[in-house]
């Protein structure tokens, strides 16, 4: 696990920086442009220097490269440093085949989760929400009948009674049918909720997620890296 | 689990209760002004006597009232009410408010043999010149 790795770094300081110039008069500029999807890739050249950069220098002389990037076979080039020249590398790398199949079948699980997690989730809160409705225009109707009655109960007016009476049965109506259409929604949004549980826990306990391991072939190898304060060498025990 | 179940129950509960049918919606009858008034009689019979008025005329009066708490919230200063006793004249009363906030009105008729009278009283709607809930009550002085 690359967690329980412990990742040691040595720096080499100045002095190092110093001979390093010195046996890099002979040195030639590599640039790699490594075709793929996301952008990434790592060079192991001569089985040995890890590059994680498109460019490097090189002390000139002939090269053996594996080019690798997640989701993509391991791809061989081989190249040329000339002293002070720029050796461009390009490489196509492919689709590795495991992880053609993690795609797939990460596609497949995503297919089986919005069936039983997303879909369910979403008829119940359109259940809900449509209970919601319901439930706000029939208490904004009873608000507006029991008005009503209470001025029914007040008038002397005969015409107004009449008016009372009209808009009262109207509302009445509305309110009947908010309130049915509360209940069935409410119902069906509990039941949609049940389902959505029940669903979820059975996709859950029986469906596993597919994974796909992101670690780099090169991850135990070490790897020299310059800069312009000194050099690293990171390795990995363990 | 059982605590989300007793939870969900409670809720239902709340809304069912809160969301419930208005029965007074279906009912809406109570008002003596209404056409489609279904309540009881509105006025009752206080008092039915024998009495000689300032003619020296014999005449049964029959005295009744309209209580406030019959009338809707919003009261009127008078109530026109039309009477009649038995096939005798009728008669329209402009029954005003008393210091009670009852509506007290009478009606004197001439004596009959069969000693009963029946006292009808309706409500008078002015703008439709019609009396509506009508109610008849039969007394003896």
């Amino acid at each position: 696990m690359v967690t329980n790795q412990f990742i040691v770094r040595v720096l080499l300081f100045n002095f190092c920086l110093l001979s390093f110039h010195a046996a890099g008069q002979n040195k030639g500029v590599v640039k790699f442009q490594i075709e793929n999807d996301n952008g990434y890739f790592e060079v192991l050249v001569n089985d040995t220097l890890l590059i994680k950069k498109y460019q490097d220098s090189l002390p000139e002389g002939n090269y053996t490269a594996q080019v690798w990037s997640q989701g993509y076979d391991v791809k061989d080039a081989d190249f040329t440093i000339k002293k002070d020249s720029v050796t461009l590398v390009y490489l196509k790398l492919d689709r590795s085949t495991a992880y053609a199949a993690y795609n797939q079948s990460y596609r497949n699980y995503r297919i089986k989760f919005h069936k039983s997690v997303t879909v369910p989730v979403c008829v119940s809160l359109g259940f809900a929400i449509t209970g919601g409705v319901f439930m706000i225009r029939a208490f904004d109707l009873q608000k507006r009948i029991n008005l009503d009655i209470a001025n029914y109960s007040q008038t002397p007016n005969p015409t107004e009674i009449d008016l009372l009476k009209i808009a009262v049965a109207e509302n009445n109506k509305k309110y009947n049918l908010m309130r049915t259409g509360f209940y069935v929604s409410t119902g069906l949004a509990l039941l949609s909720i049940a389902t959505t549980i029940y669903t979820s826990i059975k996709f859950k306990n029986n469906i596993e997620e597919p994974t796909y391991s992101k670690l780099s072939p090169f991850n135990d190898k070490m790897t020299l890296q310059f800069n312009g304060n000194g050099a690293a060498i990171i390795f990995r025990i363990g | 689990m059982m605590k989300n179940l007793i939870l969900v129950m409670s809720l239902i509960f709340v809304l069912t209760s809160c969301l419930k049918k208005i029965d007074k919606a279906d009912n809406l009858n109570t008002n003596i002004f209404d056409k489609e008034y279904a309540g009881p009689c509105w006025f009752t019979i206080e008092d039915t006597y024998t009495y000689i008025n300032g003619n020296g005329q014999t005449r049964v009066r029959t005295e009744a009232v309209l209580y406030e708490s019959k009338m809707p919230g919003l009261k009127p200063s008078s109530v026109k009410i039309n009477c009649q006793v038995n096939d005798q004249q009728s008669i329209l009363l402009n029954v005003i408010t008393n210091y009670n906030g009852d509506y007290p009105f009478y009606y004197d008729a001439i004596p009959e043999s069969s000693n009963e009278y029946c006292f009808e009283a309706g409500i008078y709607l002015e703008a439709e010149d019609s009396i509506i809930n009508k109610f008849t009550v039969c007394t003896q002085p």
